[in-house]
């Protein structure tokens, strides 16, 4: 069975840990028989920095008559993807790894387990101010077309939970320093610190500020970007109440084991921060494609039989709640329903702050009307 | 009041790595001729240096000088196992490793010097900032081939915790000290540099070589070794503010690069001259975007515009208005240049062929090759923009993009949203786009050359933030909304997945290509009838020489703003053809940055021709070079490196480009053939 996998490595932002992760978790599923009994072979498109070079490798896995479905790993550009792959081009599903945008998560005919930006930023809000009491929460933002979309979550939260946050201040890229937006937020008096930025790169210079102002105690609200082991290790997320999308992150859990060591099976290290998420992104593939399988009675599916499965798909990649699910046709389709926990490092280790709470992301309808 | 205050105060971090970068590009140009817009790339090479010092105890290799590894990376297999870094042992104490990594940017700023600049002391500004970009283009790329690009290194910082990790009351704020350091040691840097410059032998002898070169070395003293000198001390002082400040910016390939906008900003004020007025400038830009930012979250009543992120455009607006020919003249011993723009003859036979072989490809070839075509040729029409302005005129323009992205906003508005029918919603587009090249083009009639360049790329940062970010006007960012309806004509539609008879169930379908094709022959022919016109002759005139055009009677004025305008129209609606095949827009297609890399590719084609353009085309991302070199070759990870090493090795060995090259073989195979058959006659 043909795996078409799309990812972004040639540029300067590059994830060719993302690519090594799918090849792991395929050479793990062949081991064991392949996918419904089919071996899977993986052909890999890479893209750079730019739409053109995404829109070709779109174009070329639309064009080839044995890609029934693409895996769309990680890539900035993936907004050229999806005229040529989605419902108005080729039809052909997209099962995704990581979302990074509002309009990633709009896209008809893409399904992820990735909850995206939205739902992870909507969490963190609401477990600072529901969960956690917080009543003057300063809020940072990502200045990017990868973060904008957590301007409107920010605005949509402000409206259903009052005056709790302060003004959104956005961070731009390649921020010379942190100083001075954390302090525009009003971090001086705030009582938590929702963290909605998207670069790792600002993870580092966050905790320094924080310790430098004397904020070292805040509780800092945000999204999966600092759980890499290099920040473990220098303690960059101690305390922090990160929310994790579907991969179960603390040391203890047994799924997580099983990643670690089918990695130290492959002679590959440990696998961090995004390679550990796509781990488990090809479970999720996994378990659309068997399910895709039996409707084809066990031959090669289709792209249909694909779409079907996946809209249909109900489970769990973790211990956690089964009712998860894909909503079905319609916008928010690219996103299943996931749950997502907070954990936080204590003393170098990831422990569960909470269960894991489920995500309906049917709630953001009111965001579509753009 | 207060907060505004230790706003202030807070950019002193900030204020102090633009200052850092200020007074760098002050030194290289001073000593050397040359804006270098790699220098916040050696701070990041060097930053980077450091970490693995400390982190690893090794010392990375660049890919260059390693000379199997980029061969390995090509054809994929393993030749030699040859290392990739020198491997010390255990890491290193962060004093050593900085010692280490100086040694690293020492021999960075030799390098640069004796490689690629010294060849091109007397070559026009346009060369030394394309090698200049090619430099930066290829250090971003070994740091990501080394290092990765997507997760940021641990980095052991020079202050001691207890500068960083607490704060002091100045008037009434709460400041780290550690940034008041910094900023106290930049400082320190520039009266250093004052003073080397006014006070030692080293430093006069520079001014002298900058002054008047023939007389300076009749006086002994040799201009290459002070620039061999002045290069080694601006990576030097690139990599120590590198390592200094990473711990407060965080490291990633392209953090030093971005910073370099208001790094240039600085430099401008002090007219690359003043050492203090280029730090104080940075200082005040840094304060004022702390302001900004603030004023922004604080006042209902202040536009949310991130005016923050323009200030360093507008200060190199008014900083050239108002001092009109900003950057002092060299006295160089000689001067190169431009590369030639010959008169493009119209050779019927030729053109024709080859508009045939590319619409039968486009019609009946792979559908691989079809997407390199319209690749390329939209590519070309981009640097057929620059043809124009910069091939035909001498602006150095980095505001291309930009342009394609009011276009595209454009497009978005006039055709989908407003419901204007093609072609009048493409002309509308490319219509805007041509009135912001106008406004652009203002600064041109002050300055010239790499101060204009830089203003041009200060004003695609201000049209990036202004229109395309946040709550931009044209609310491009995050915003699923905008997209493009297919391209129609009399109910015929042509766009990428529009019906054709011929392999239409591909994508892209041949329609949209036919109409790409027909687009670019008519921009082509537009640009060949230009050059042969009599503004096309007063556009060289003003090249060559504005006050003797003046002289002349040519509107330089009126000129400048015409190629703008025109250059502008072109970029505009490649722009529109580009949102056409993307069928959305996407803010990365319009990224400042590639905006560099666009030059960069044209002057590897060759700036000064149509056909130049069209070989620039060939050779740009998911272009038609790529596709058919991938069916030999995979560059992969590889492809940015390569791809500026290659863009500096042309403007150091053959600043013509590609067509340049050709066009040189060509007469010389012309005159070998010619005395050939005067041998045989005379036989």
């Amino acid at each position: 069975m043909k795996f078409a996998v799309i990812n972004q490595q040639d540029g300067v932002i590059a994830f060719p840990e993302v690519s090594e992760a799918v090849q792991i978790m395929a050479d793990h599923f062949n081991s064991q028989g392949g996918i419904g009994g089919h071996l899977l072979e993986i052909e890999l498109c890479t893209t750079g920095d730019d739409p053109e070079s995404a829109q070709a490798c779109a174009q070329r896995f639309a064009n080839d008559d044995s890609v029934q479905f693409v895996y769309m790993a990680a890539v900035f550009n993936s907004g050229a993807l999806y005229p040529i792959l989605g419902p108005e081009g080729a039809n052909k599903p997209i099962l995704a790894g990581t979302l990074w945008d509002v309009p990633d998560a709009l896209q008809p005919g893409l399904y992820s387990s990735d909850p995206g930006l939205l739902p992870l930023a909507y969490e963190a809000l609401r477990y600072a101010v529901e969960e956690d009491g917080v009543t003057n929460l300063a809020v940072v933002v990502d200045d990017t077309d990868v973060g904008a979309g957590t301007l409107a979550v920010v605005d949509f939260f402000l409206a259903g939970f009052g005056g709790a946050i302060s003004t959104p201040v956005p961070i731009a890229p390649g921020q010379a320093d942190f100083l001075a937006p954390l302090t525009a937020a009003g971090i001086d008096s705030a009582d938590g610190l929702a963290l909605l930025i998207t670069d790792p790169a600002g993870c580092q210079p966050t905790r320094d500020a924080l310790e430098a102002l004397g904020r070292g105690d805040l509780p800092v609200y945000l999204g999966e970007w600092c759980v890499s082991e290099e920040f473990r290790e220098a303690g960059t997320s101690e305390g922090w109440r990160i929310v994790m999308g579907h991969r179960g992150a603390e040391d203890g859990d047994p799924e997580a084991q099983q990643l670690r060591q089918i990695y130290a099976d492959a002679g590959a290290g440990s696998p961090v921060g995004l390679a550990f998420s796509h781990a488990k992104h090809m479970d999720f593939a996994r378990q659309i494609l068997e399910l895709a399988i039996n409707k084809a009675d066990g031959g090669l599916p289709s792209s249909e039989d694909i779409h079907a499965a996946a809209t249909e798909w109900s489970g769990s990649l973790f211990i956690g709640p089964d009712t998860v699910s894909c909503p079905g046709a319609g916008a928010w389709v690219s996103n299943c329903n996931t749950a997502a926990r907070m954990i936080t490092l204590q003393d170098g280790e990831w422990v569960a702050l909470t269960g894991y709470n489920l995500i309906d992301v049917t709630l953001f309808d009111p965001l579509l009307a753009g | 009041m207060g907060e505004y205050v230790q706003q202030l105060l807070l950019s002193s971090g900030a204020g102090a790595i633009f200052a850092a970068l200020a007074i760098g590009l002050v030194l290289t140009y001073r000593a050397a001729g040359v804006i270098n817009f790699a220098h916040g790339a050696i701070a990041t090479y060097v930053a980077y240096t450091y970490t693995s010092l400390v982190n690893e105890g090794e010392i990375p290799i660049p890919p260059l000088p390693n000379p199997v590894a980029p061969i390995e990376g090509i054809l994929g297999i393993e030749l030699l196992d040859l290392p990739t870094s020198v491997d010390f042992g255990d890491g290193w104490s962060k004093w050593a490793a900085l010692a280490g990594a100086l040694v690293v940017a020492g021999a960075l700023g030799l390098a640069f010097h004796y490689i690629v600049f010294r060849a091109l002391r007397y070559q026009p500004a346009l060369t030394k900032v394309v090698a200049s970009i090619g430099l930066m283009l290829a250090l971003q790329s070994a740091v990501v081939l080394r290092f990765g690009g997507a997760r940021p290194p641990a980095i052991e910082p020079l202050l001691p915790a207890s500068l960083r990790m607490r704060t002091v009351k100045v008037l009434g704020a709460a400041v780290p000290p550690d940034r008041f350091v910094m900023l106290g040691l930049i400082l320190a840097i520039t009266a250093g540099l004052w003073l080397l410059f006014r006070a030692t032998r080293f430093g006069l002898n520079t001014r002298a070589a900058a002054e008047h070169e023939q007389h300076a070395t009749l006086l002994g003293i040799s201009a290459d070794r002070q620039a061999a000198l002045s290069w080694v001390l601006a990576a030097v002082l690139a990599g120590f503010v590198g390592v200094l400040v990473a711990p407060v910016t965080s490291l990633t390939p392209t953090n030093f690069t971005l910073f370099i906008v208001p790094g240039l900003g600085g430099a401008l004020l002090g007219r690359f001259t003043s050492f203090w007025v280029a730090a104080l400038g940075a200082i005040a830009i840094a304060m004022g975007q702390n302001v900004l930012l603030f004023a922004e979250i604080d006042q209902e009543w202040f536009p949310n515009l991130n005016l923050d992120a323009v200030l360093p455009f507008a200060v190199v607006v008014i900083a050239m208005m108002l001092r009109g020919e900003v950057l002092p003249g060299r006295g160089s011993a000689a001067t190169g240049r431009l590369p030639a723009a010959p008169e493009t003859r119209w050779r019927p036979g030729l053109a024709l062929t080859g508009i045939a072989v590319v619409a039968v490809l486009i019609v009946w070839g792979p559908f691989d090759y079809r997407i390199g075509l319209t690749n390329s040729m939209i590519g070309a029409m981009l640097a057929l923009s620059l043809v124009v302005v910069t091939g035909y005129v001498g602006q150095i323009s980095l505001a291309q993009l930009a342009f394609t992205g009011v276009a595209a906003a454009g497009l978005a508005s006039f055709g989908t949203e407003a419901g204007i029918p093609f072609p009048f919603a493409l002309l509308l587009a490319a219509a805007a786009a041509t009135a912001f090249g106008v406004v652009v083009a203002l600064p041109s009639l002050r300055v010239r050359g790499s101060s204009l360049a830089i203003v041009t790329l200060a004003s695609a940062v201000a049209i990036d933030q202004l229109f395309f970010r946040g709550e931009g006007w044209f609310r491009i960012e995050g915003n699923p909304h905008r997209t493009f309806d297919d391209p129609s004509l009399f109910g015929i539609e042509f766009g990428p997945a529009s019906d054709f008879p011929i392999n239409g169930d591909e994508f892209p379908t041949p329609a949209f290509g036919l109409f790409v094709l027909v687009v670019l022959v008519a921009l082509c022919a537009g640009v060949v009838r230009l050059r042969q016109s009599r503004l096309g002759e007063q556009m060289l005139a003003v090249r060559a020489n504005e006050r003797a055009a003046a002289a002349a009677g040519v509107s330089v004025a009126g000129v400048k703003l015409t190629a703008f305008a025109i250059a502008a129209f072109i970029a505009g609606v490649a722009g529109a053809l580009n949102g056409y095949k993307l069928e959305s827009i996407r803010i990365g297609s319009f990224d400042v940055l590639l905006s560099l890399s666009l030059l960069a590719f044209a002057y590897l084609g060759g700036i000064a021709s149509v056909t130049g353009a069209l070989w620039a085309g060939t050779l740009f991302s998911a272009g038609i070079g790529v596709v058919v070199g991938e069916e030999f070759i995979d560059l992969g990870r590889y492809e940015s490196y390569i791809a500026g090493v290659l863009l500096t090795a042309t403007a150091v060995l053959n600043p013509e480009g590609i067509d340049g090259f050709d066009r040189a073989q060509r007469a010389r195979l012309a005159r070998w053939w010619a005395n050939r058959r005067a041998a045989a006659v005379a036989t």
